[in-house]
């Protein structure tokens, strides 16, 4: 039978992360620099924000515009935040992962 | 442009392709963040471009090469590819003039699909006759009508029965092929001699000439909304 429960992705997982440890201050190249800094993972603006679309659909991100200037071309920043709804998903991939990382075979191996 | 301009204006090439191929609601998102990263950069001019280039190949990579856009892009070419072979058998029809392109069984027996896989097709397509073609050829009343049937027919059953893209697209093919399928099952039902076989194959082939085009606007239409 199909399982129609969606999960979240490693990428989207990440990005998540990154927007919730920014606070009020994640937008594209704040969640980039984060990604980098931390964990040293490059990632591609167009890899993110086909994601922060993906994770808006599902109801797990929102976005407000904001924050236009010069060194930016004039362009507003598209400000992220992790809704009630992405935060319970979080959670919930954590207790998943928790469950795996927890199993005996698990734990002996690594 | 000043020197210290330049070192804070992102190439203008890359930035006018990225305006181009970019969706509108991440276009100016996805600008605004790679020119406030370009200008924040203190590397060498050389390699923030290089930086800059590489950005915007892999970001118009991404969002041009979408499933709707690579499907819209295979049925727009499978819909030219196919008005084009019907064209030049609808000229072929008008301007042959051989009696031996005619010897086939198949214009009369119901097995008229065989004329597309005919040498002689193939060969007069290579001849490049285009010059020959002329609007009259493809004026055709009875196909005119069955247009208007069929349009209308599919606009009002999508309405009617909300369908999704994939039954919009059974409707589109039946309809367009209606007509043919009418005209092959009617010689093989009937015994129609080859000088009275030439209004039946105008219909089959000038109504699908006429409804690819309609059909191809709306299901492209319709696939920009589609969430494949």
């Amino acid at each position: 039978m199909a399982n129609k429960q969606t999960f979240l992705g490693e990428f989207e997982h990440i990005v998540m992360l990154t927007v919730l440890s920014l606070g009020d201050d994640a937008y594209g190249v704040t969640v980039r620099q984060q990604l980098r800094d931390i964990i040293g993972r490059e990632v591609a603006i167009g890899a993110l924000y086909a994601t922060t679309e993906r994770l808006e659909k599902k109801g797990l991100l929102t976005s407000t515009k904001s924050g236009a200037s010069a060194q930016r071309g004039g362009k507003a920043k598209r400000y992220f935040k992790v809704t009630s709804q992405g935060i319970a998903e979080l959670e919930r991939t954590k207790q998943n992962l928790e469950k795996l990382w927890g199993l005996q075979a698990v734990s002996q191996t690594i | 442009m000043s020197n210290n301009n330049q070192k804070h204006c992102p190439p203008t090439l890359p930035m006018w392709l990225l305006n181009l191929l970019l969706p509108d609601s991440v276009k100016d998102d996805i600008t605004g963040d790679l020119t406030e990263e370009y200008s924040r950069s203190t590397d060498t001019l050389l390699n923030k471009n290089k930086w800059f280039w590489s950005q915007t190949i892999s970001t118009c990579w991404r969002f041009t090469m979408t499933k709707q856009n690579l499907a819209s892009l295979g049925l727009a070419i499978i819909s030219i590819l196919t008005l084009g072979i019907i064209m030049h058998a609808i000229l072929f029809l008008s301007v042959a003039d051989d009696p031996a392109s005619f010897h086939n069984a198949y214009w009369t027996d119901g097995n008229f699909h065989q004329f597309f896989f005919d040498a002689p097709l193939w060969q007069f397509i290579s001849e490049n006759n285009l010059s020959r073609l002329s609007f009259d050829m493809f004026i055709h009343l009875p196909s005119m009508a069955w247009l208007a049937i069929a349009l209308c027919g599919f606009i009002v059953l999508k309405k009617q029965l909300h369908l999704s893209f994939t039954y919009q697209l059974i409707l589109a093919a039946s309809l367009l092929m209606l007509p043919y399928i009418g005209g092959v099952t009617y010689f093989r039902l009937t015994d129609v001699a080859l000088n009275q076989a030439g209004p039946i194959l105008a219909l089959m082939l000038i109504s699908a000439f006429y409804l690819i085009l309609p059909f191809t606007h709306l299901l492209l239409k319709e696939l920009k909304s589609v969430d494949l």
